[in-house]
């Protein structure tokens, strides 16, 4: 995690690139897995059907990482002077 | 018992303490983690601390839409609005909206943000009251009342002090006092210190009491919901709504926002703000991933006992005390009193003298509150747990209350007088008060409407202001006023105005042929009764059907962003694009 404080308004004339690759991993893990619990009940994981666990936990715990990295590439992304 | 009104005072002791220590701190530089706590701490506060076991308990697998559209909402938080709200060089979303749009986008934001933020306070007071009111022992309206003068008195301690740290303090004590007796129990019955893991037992065992019961008819398979089974309390496309309103309505909740990324205190740094948001994913999911844990140990006990075929004179002391307040219901009948119950049951068509599952009604506001008691892990848990609640609510209804201010222009401190703002709060928390004695729905309920309203009015221009340059301030009144009116009318008439609203749209309703002729019947029933008593006694009962099938599609008022949200999307696109560029911001 490196510091990048940015001045007021210094983004303004650049382009803001939306985060394509991190929205479709939230729709994917809040918006689709949670529809296909039935399917996914037939694995377990920590001896919890796997549909279950994931909408009450595992999403969560998934969206966090991709949270984490994703902040991590924008911090990048910034420090590199291209957001 | 007597020892209840002792965690009354250290509630109010918490919440005073923060505050009086604020006053004594400015507001400095507070780092990501804190902030995450803080930000965390804010917009669960009380209704969904003490409400989303709740949901799980009552829905089963369909209450967990609340864990994903909470944390989905965090997550979009971190993407798409913290990073560039500080570069805003706004103090608040009102004046975001000014700044970024002109001025009657500014207006109308702004009746949005009093909307949403007086439901959450209306929430949070409901929660105040529910917890106040089980540790004194009193009506749930003193309760309510009391927790409405601590939070005046809270406001006036704190004056213009920090409120960060403060929030951040508290998140700790509310994770505390939620995971600790959590932890215990889970390592003391099931050998594993870890709650979200360690329940896996207690959903098989759920599962299988479940079909015991139906077994010997101690539950009625119309009714049981089994905990592992989807779909049998929200429709897909309901789920997905709740989750949609939850995320898209945390993502732009005007207290976090104000207090978090646009405060005059907060630098304009990117990296810290989307650092915070990743904080408060972290932080939120340790709470509100252990709900279901706690949802699960109380769904056991409770199956336990009846499975027990327990006598209706034996039930234990808690359906009294909940019932009292209105929150249990056995036989159809509020749970008052051992006779009171007997009564009922005895009344019923298959007259009863055990506790089933069908004759049993728990409002899912009082899970969270019972569970010490229904899982027997004692008193001093729902003391803690009651006493962490009230603390957040009057520690973050600040959020809420300072925004209600700020949109009605109390902050501009241009001509106002100091007591300005002041008296503004003090009679929103009025009004807020009255409103959640009356409880017209539940702390949940209540608290989901409030994203809801955010969601609606405020995020489709709040990321076009943010990442669509093209949008202007035409766009951004069309997509608030539609959004915002289509979320009024859909919630204000199927909750208020059912019998009219079914009357009206029958034919879009997913109301089958039976509940069709239930409402003729009822309906029927209430033109025909005696003024009076009588009278009043059949509107409830039409009223209350009619609640349960006024809908469009099958949609219900929790996840009306399916159709406030495309409203607003579209309103914002279309008329953006058939008006002029704007040409400053």
């Amino acid at each position: 995690m490196q510091t990048s404080p940015e001045p007021a308004g210094a983004s303004k004339p650049r382009r803001r690139h939306i985060p394509i690759v991190a929205l479709f991993a939230w729709a994917f893990l809040v918006l689709v897995i949670p529809r296909l619990v039935e399917q996914l009940n037939i694995v377990d994981v920590f001896a919890f059907p796997l549909g279950f666990f994931m909408t009450a936990q595992g999403s969560l715990f998934a969206l966090l990482i991709v949270a984490i990295l994703s902040a991590r590439h924008r911090d990048k992304l910034a420090a590199s002077g291209e957001e | 018992m007597a020892f209840q009104p002792v965690f009354f005072a250290l509630g109010l002791a918490t919440a005073f303490g923060l505050a009086f220590l604020s006053r004594r701190k400015a507001e400095g530089r507070v780092s990501s983690a804190v902030r995450g706590l803080a930000l965390a701490a804010d917009s669960i506060s009380a209704p969904f601390y003490l409400g989303l076991a709740g949901a799980v308990f009552t829905w089963g697998y369909d209450g967990l839409a609340f864990v994903l559209g909470l944390g989905g909402g965090y997550f979009l938080l971190q993407l798409l609005v913290a990073p560039l709200l500080p570069l805003a060089a706004a103090n608040s979303v009102s004046d975001y909206f000014g700044k970024r749009y002109g001025r009657t986008p500014r207006v109308l934001a702004s009746f949005a943000i009093v909307l949403s933020m007086a439901a959450l306070l209306v929430a949070q007071l409901i929660a105040a009251g529910l917890a106040g009111a089980q540790l004194l022992q009193v009506n749930y309206a003193v309760g309510v009342a009391a927790a409405a003068v601590a939070l005046l008195a809270c406001i006036a301690i704190r004056g213009r002090g920090a409120t960060v740290w403060a929030a951040g303090v508290l998140f700790i004590v509310m994770l505390a006092a939620f995971l600790g007796p959590l932890v215990h129990f889970s390592t003391s019955n099931y050998g594993v210190p870890i709650p979200q893991i360690a329940y896996s037992n207690t959903v098989w065992q759920i599962q299988s009491l479940e079909e015991a019961l139906l077994e010997q008819d101690l539950a009625d398979p119309a009714v049981l919901k089994p905990l592992l089974r989807p779909f049998l309390s929200l429709s897909p496309v309901n789920f997905l709504g709740l989750i949609l309103g939850l995320a898209l309505g945390l993502a732009s909740l005007p207290n976090v926002l104000s207090r978090h990324f646009l405060a005059p205190t907060v630098p304009p740094n990117v990296h810290a703000a989307r650092w915070s948001a990743v904080f408060a994913l972290l932080f939120a999911a340790l709470l509100i991933t252990a709900a279901p844990a706690l949802a699960a140990y109380a769904k056991l006990s409770l199956l336990s006992l009846v499975a027990d075929r327990i006598a209706l004179a034996d039930l234990p002391a808690w359906m009294f005390s909940f019932g009292n307040l209105g929150l249990v219901e056995i036989c159809g009948r509020a749970a008052t009193d051992v006779a009171a119950v007997t009564q009922a049951c005895s009344g019923l068509p298959d007259a009863t003298t055990v506790l089933r599952l069908q004759d049993l009604t728990l409002d899912p506001d009082m899970i969270t509150l019972a569970a010490p008691e229904i899982t027997g892990l004692g008193k001093a848990w729902l003391g803690a747990l009651a006493a962490a609640a009230l603390a957040a609510a009057l520690v973050t209804a600040d959020g809420p209350l300072g925004s209600i201010v700020d949109a009605l222009g109390g902050s501009d401190t241009s001509g106002a007088t100091r007591w300005e703002p002041l008296a503004m709060a003090a009679a929103a928390v009025a009004v807020a008060a009255v409103a959640a004695v009356a409880r017209p729905a539940g702390m949940l309920t209540t608290a989901t409407w409030a994203l809801t309203l955010a969601a609606a009015g405020l995020f489709p221009a709040l990321i076009a202001g943010l990442w669509w340059r093209r949008a202007n301030a035409a766009g951004a009144a069309a997509a608030i006023l539609a959004g915002l009116t289509v979320a009024i009318l859909y919630i204000g008439a199927t909750r208020f105005f059912a019998v009219w609203f079914f009357d009206a749209f029958s034919s879009l309703s997913s109301a089958g042929p039976m509940a069709s002729e239930t409402f003729d019947d009822l309906k029927q029933a209430w033109t025909a009764a005696a003024p009076g008593a009588a009278k009043d006694a059949a509107w409830l009962a039409l009223d209350a059907h009619a609640q349960s099938i006024a809908n469009l599609w099958g949609i219900k008022n929790l996840a009306t962003v399916i159709l406030a949200v495309p409203a607003g999307i579209v309103s914002l696109i279309v008329v953006t694009l058939l008006t002029p560029r704007q040409e400053t911001a």
